[in-house]
């Protein structure tokens, strides 16, 4: 709610508290605007009245119980039987049904339903007495079918990262040239610069780009935008205030040139909403998130980023790590990596980590290659985690810090 | 929002109807209503003040000795549970084990439940936020935000005991902000403080920030020797054992701790103290808390455990918590009971944290570091950055340090005779459900990469 400058928020599981917690969000507006003046609008926009109902291919609901369980261990066994090691291989898969249902005083009324679906494989291998982790995600907007049972060679490349990894290598520390693989550009790109373009946080003094808008900010090749309407598992057509969903150019050719808005954002810095106000859920205030946000894809094929580098390391996917967006510092762990020699790839390299400073990093890109790849990824914002797609190309730096 | 007379009726009839109409073998019903008030300010966005309800329903049971888990919204849940066979097509791979005798005796702890938490209305709760802006307008220097949050929790577990488990408590966390007003605004300070009743003051917490944000603004000479002692603070040092050291003390991953660390390393879990953020009559299964001792001089004593994960010779510790990690209250009914702490308290040493940096002629100070960190339990390693640190020299804090990353082994650090502080602080790493009651922690065991 929206009353004399002041944002209040209230949520209930039971209809039947409604009115008397929506009395009390207005009493405590008042209260409030009593003793300082409310700083809040929203920009104008236009009223949305939609159904969105997207159904998945095949529903795991709709399969027999039995033949889904047998086409769980047909995907295991395939996998197994390309093992060369010993290694643990466990298979998660999570089928998820989202709907929000959007009415506003405004007299917008939203509905939308989308299904996900993200399996996740994990294997773990011994190195050195050590146990060492993999996993990889694969899936997105659909049930069983974006699900890669009937691609069984899609999960070639994970059995081929376990089957190294016992006889990987541990790396020098230093910098050296590298190839990002998409997770893992994509990791460094959402968490430090992605959420530094999040409007919220640019108020609120918790970004390194606060200020930066229309100064450039990375070499002419790097353009990133946000766009909700990539068929991951950061799918939506509306976001959470009934703002139609709409892609954003965030950096063109080097240019910082907008940032990721909500209604009261927008307001504030006198720009347009880019319908990225969103909630996992009716429990929490909506924030201004990311959906699936990548660097656009230029015209390098792999070989050609790795031909660049020539020599140095490729980064694997992502494991865990940390970003300071109000200073752009980072450091993230690769699950793996692999040596560059002579523009081909070698050795394996077991988990290390990276660092850097975010402007410095978009810096030394130095080409971008010409495949995104969707993968399912979440992130967390003040304790609230929602769904977004892992999507990017693989991007090439001259330097990169690796320990 | 409902009585506590309805959750607990409501969690009666949700058994009744489980044993009824589909026989289970053995069945638990879990009750969860939450209630928060958030209220605050932030610079230059707009003021936000938030009020939470959640109130749901987890299912656990065996049918033909396979276990399933389903939760439901409260208001739905006996409707919903006509169509749990549905609902519950694939079982969770687990040994059968007995739901716990859920005994009412001893079921109560002191100083978990503030009255007047439970009946604050949103006037009180903005006059406590006002205070927030009232402090920020005496500070000329600093930029002042942040955000009050009051918790109302109350829990009812039912099992095929016959007996209902009920709790009602509260919480108060305070999380505060200090940014430099008009240079250097990526520079900025923060603390956070959980309790469970609304402390006398919050101007002692926010006096503390006050003058670590002012320590801030003196920089030091960049350090050159990298083989010098760290001196982590019980916030730092408990953020990196809690992803480093914490996971192994659960039975099913504690056989690694048969490694021996140093005598000087104690530590127990103790979901009794009094006042205590994690303190509990019960776990979220219904078992009473209780004090274990997991590490004795150095010597692994006993894990801590659930029902599901109880060894044949150990005690029930108490310690099944339902923890949906990455939101501001993580319990909730909505994830699987697992295997947490409550409160561990890590054993006090003999000399103050004072004196510990007066010995030191040339060392750092680690306040806090950064983010989600990378850490292996399995081996012990862990790499982190250290965001708010100082140098010491000659005994003193001279000035902040530019944010570097520790990389390390906790394993090796405990077993090499780590320096403990007499004081201690109470502390809730951010990611954790649990808190740490540690003392300041000194060790020459560690790599900065800076």
């Amino acid at each position: 709610m929206l009353s004399e400058g002041i944002v209040t928020f209230t949520s209930t599981p039971d209809l039947k508290y409604a009115e008397e917690h929506i009395k009390k969000a207005v009493k405590t507006a008042n209260l409030v605007s009593k003793w300082k003046k409310g700083i809040s609008s929203l920009t104008e926009v236009p009223i949305s009245d939609s159904t969105v109902t997207r159904k998945a291919k095949i529903n795991w609901k709709d399969l027999d119980k039995s033949e889904f369980k047998e086409q769980i261990r047909t995907f295991q066994k395939h996998i197994e039987e390309k093992l060369k090691v010993k290694a643990l291989i466990e298979t998660d898969i999570v089928f998820l049904n989202w709907s929000e249902r959007f009415v506003s005083s405004e007299e917008s009324k939203v509905y939308q339903e989308y299904p996900y679906a993200i399996l996740t494989l994990t294997g773990r291998v011994k190195h050195n007495n050590t146990q060492v982790k993999y996993y990889k995600n694969y899936g997105g907007l659909g049930g069983v079918d974006v699900l890669p049972f009937d691609k069984l060679d899609e999960t070639d490349s994970f059995v081929e990262v376990i089957n190294n990894l016992p006889s990987a290598r541990s790396i020098y520390q230093g910098t050296s040239k590298a190839v990002l693989s998409e997770d893992m550009a994509w990791t460094c790109l959402h968490e430090v610069l992605g959420h530094s373009l999040e409007a919220d946080n640019v108020l609120s003094g918790r970004s390194f780009s606060a200020g930066m808008l229309g100064m450039k900010i990375a070499p002419s090749v790097v353009s990133v935008i946000d766009d909700p309407y990539i068929e991951t598992v950061g799918y939506y057509e509306y976001d959470s205030e009934g703002i139609k969903g709409r892609g954003t150019l965030l950096v063109d050719e080097g240019i910082l040139a907008d940032f990721l808005h909500s209604r009261a954002t927008a307001a504030a810095m006198d720009s347009e909403p880019s319908s990225n106000y969103r909630a996992f859920s009716f429990e929490f205030l909506p924030q201004v998130r990311m959906s699936n946000f990548f660097f656009e894809p230029k015209d390098h094929s792999e070989e050609e980023l790795f031909e660049n580098v020539r020599n140095g390391i490729y980064i694997g996917e992502g494991l865990a790590g940390s970003a300071e967006p109000q200073t752009g510092e980072y450091n993230f762990d690769a699950q793996y990596g692999r040596k560059i020699e002579n523009g081909e790839l070698t050795d394996y390299i077991l988990q290390f980590q990276i660092s850097g400073r975010m402007i410095e990093t978009l810096s030394k890109i130095e080409c971008i290659g010409d495949r995104l790849l969707a993968q399912p990824g979440s992130c967390v914002k003040n304790n609230q985690r929602i769904f977004v797609g892992s999507v990017c190309p693989k991007i090439a730096v001259s330097e990169m810090r690796v320990s | 929002m409902y009585t506590d007379e309805e959750l607990k009726d409501t969690a009666v009839r949700v058994l009744q109807k489980l044993e009824k109409k589909y026989n289970f073998e053995c069945a638990e019903v879990y009750i969860q209503s939450l209630a928060h008030m958030m209220g605050g300010t932030e610079y230059r966005t707009p003021k936000v003040f938030q009020s939470t309800h959640r109130a749901g329903c987890a299912l656990r049971y065996f049918k033909n000795n396979e276990l399933f888990f389903a939760c439901f919204p409260l208001p739905t849940v006996l409707t919903e549970i006509d169509n749990l066979l549905d609902v519950t097509t694939y079982p969770i791979l687990s040994k059968k084990f007995d739901f716990p005798e859920i005994s009412l005796g001893s079921s109560r702890i002191e100083n978990i439940y503030d009255r007047r938490i439970a009946s604050m209305n949103e006037e009180e709760m903005f006059n406590l936020s006002y205070s927030l802006n009232q402090a920020d307008e005496s500070f000329k220097e600093i930029i002042l935000d942040g955000s009050l949050m009051l918790s109302l929790e109350r829990k009812a577990i039912a099992n095929s005991s016959q007996a209902v488990a009920f709790e009602k408590s509260t919480w108060f966390d305070i999380n505060v902000r200090a940014l430099y007003r008009g240079f250097n605004m990526i520079s900025s300070s923060e603390k956070h403080l959980t309790s469970r009743q609304i402390p006398a003051s919050i101007n002692s917490i926010i006096d503390d920030l006050i003058s670590e944000t002012i320590q801030k603004t003196v920089h030091a000479d960049k350090i050159e020797n990298i083989e010098i002692p760290l001196v982590f603070s019980p916030m730092a040092f408990s953020q990196i054992l809690s992803f480093s050291f914490v996971p192994l003390l659960s039975t099913n991953s504690s056989k690694k701790l048969s490694l021996e660390l140093s005598p000087n390393f104690n530590l127990k879990d103790d979901g009794t103290v009094p006042g205590l953020p994690n303190s509990t009559a019960f776990d979220d299964e219904g078992v009473n808390q209780a004090k274990t001792i997991v590490i004795k001089d150095g010597i692994f004593e006993q894990p801590l455990n659930s029902s599901q994960f109880l060894g044949s010779d150990e005690e029930r510790s108490g310690n099944s918590f339902r923890v949906k990690m990455f939101e501001y209250f993580p319990r909730n009914y909505q994830a699987y009971p697992s295997i947490f702490p409550s409160n561990l308290l890590i054993g006090e040493g003999k000399t103050s944290s004072n004196n510990i940096i007066e010995e030191i002629s040339e060392g750092i100070f680690v306040n806090s570091t950064q983010g989600y960190m990378t850490a292996d339990y399995h081996s012990g390693t862990f790499k982190v950055s250290a965001n708010d640190t100082y140098r010491i020299s000659k005994g003193e804090i001279v000035g902040s340090l530019d944010t570097f990353d520790i990389i390390g082994n906790m394993f090796e650090l405990l077993s090499k005779d780590p320096l403990f502080s007499k004081d201690r602080r109470v502390v809730r790493p951010s990611n954790t459900p649990y808190s740490i009651v540690s003392p300041f922690v000194a060790t020459d065991e560690l790599t900065i990469f800076l």
